[in-house]
């Protein structure tokens, strides 16, 4: 077989790197502020993840629907977490 | 339940690991850095599900014996009949359908000019001379413009898009793709290609796999025949200049 065959494609594992290097120093430098609010956190990895793959306009339709449908849900979370917030204050 | 693909077990794995060890984090532990690591290898594990299903079906190797068996069958095709004139790489407008390659069953110093529509068929007369028949073929860059959301515009931008886009996000034979245009002709260059050349008689005719996918891509957007006038392969990246017909 002349090509070489190889495992996973190279385009994905360059985002899967970068989207866990991203979450892996965002938790780093927060913990290292002492920052003890699991929202931000959250908020910050939401924000991450949408941004990456907005700048990864190259992937194929499936992989971005795929993405975006966990931008989705990450996106429903963060409401839910605002809702709360506004609940709190509220009463 | 079958895991098809390194990309799904990856996935499995760390949404695994994130609910076993979030909750553990959170209640036991009581970390909240702690904690927003273990959610961060769940949105990691449901991104790599969702790459997990965007991945072809077809193994790698399987794919690789298609492509080879018919890059085969079309080398002793064009050896059998001698041809040895460069393929003229015709947007889609010029085959009824999607594009295509003509190899001019003669060589001939001045390039024939094609401004209507081929009959679908093999071997085709595509001048009014007795010697303007040649072979229309289908070329791995035939079925890429399907990859593609919509016809690729005519502006380097636009052509570098798209190309990209084929050749690094859905195909992953390349890491990029740069344009430069010129007078009467395009030169690509792209960066780190995964296919290999091999030196063979119908790669001189139509170019390699990479080239015709180049070339049948820049052939729609700019709505031209074209052919492959220079291929170069050095380590890291291929260029190759497309001469306008």
């Amino acid at each position: 077989m002349p090509h070489r065959v190889k495992i996973g494609m190279k385009v994905y594992n360059r985002y899967i790197l970068w989207l866990a290097g991203l979450f892996a120093l965002t938790t780093v430098i927060l913990a290292a502020y002492g920052q003890s609010q699991l929202d931000v956190y959250f908020s910050l990895y939401l924000i991450e993840s949408l941004a990456l793959t907005l700048l990864y306009v190259h992937l194929n339709p499936r992989a971005r629907r795929g993405l975006n449908l966990v931008g989705y849900v990450l996106f429903a979370g963060f409401m839910g977490i605002v809702i709360m917030k506004v609940m709190e204050i509220l009463f | 339940m079958r895991i098809r693909n390194v990309y799904t077990s990856l996935g499995l794995g760390l949404v695994g690991a994130g609910l076993g060890l979030t909750p553990i984090f959170y209640l036991l532990l009581r970390s909240v850095p702690l904690t927003a690591l273990g959610i961060s290898m769940l949105i990691l594990g449901a991104v790599c599900f969702a790459l997990g299903r965007a991945c072809p079906r077809i193994p790698p190797e399987a794919s690789a014996l298609l492509l080879e068996t018919g890059l085969e069958n079309m080398a002793a095709l064009v050896e059998e009949l001698g041809l040895r004139s460069k393929a003229i790489y015709l947007p889609s407008v010029l085959t009824n359908g999607r594009p295509q390659a003509l190899i001019p069953l003669h060589s001939n110093p001045s390039l024939p000019e094609i401004n209507k529509a081929l009959p679908q068929r093999l071997i085709v007369k595509y001048g009014p001379n007795p010697e303007d028949i040649g072979l229309l073929v289908t070329t791995p860059g035939s079925a890429t413009l399907g990859m593609l959301e919509a016809k690729p515009g005519a502006t380097s931008s636009e052509l570098e898009a798209a190309l990209t886009s084929v050749l690094a996000g859905v195909l992953d034979l390349a890491d990029g793709v740069s344009i430069n245009r010129s007078e009467g002709g395009v030169g690509i260059v792209v960066s780190h290609p995964r296919l290999e050349y091999k030196n063979m008689q119908l790669y001189q005719n139509l170019g390699s796999p990479l080239a015709s996918i180049v070339a049948s891509i820049t052939a729609e957007a700019l709505n031209q025949p074209l052919i492959v006038e220079r291929e170069e392969h050095k380590q890291g990246e291929c260029r190759i200049e497309l001469r306008l017909v």
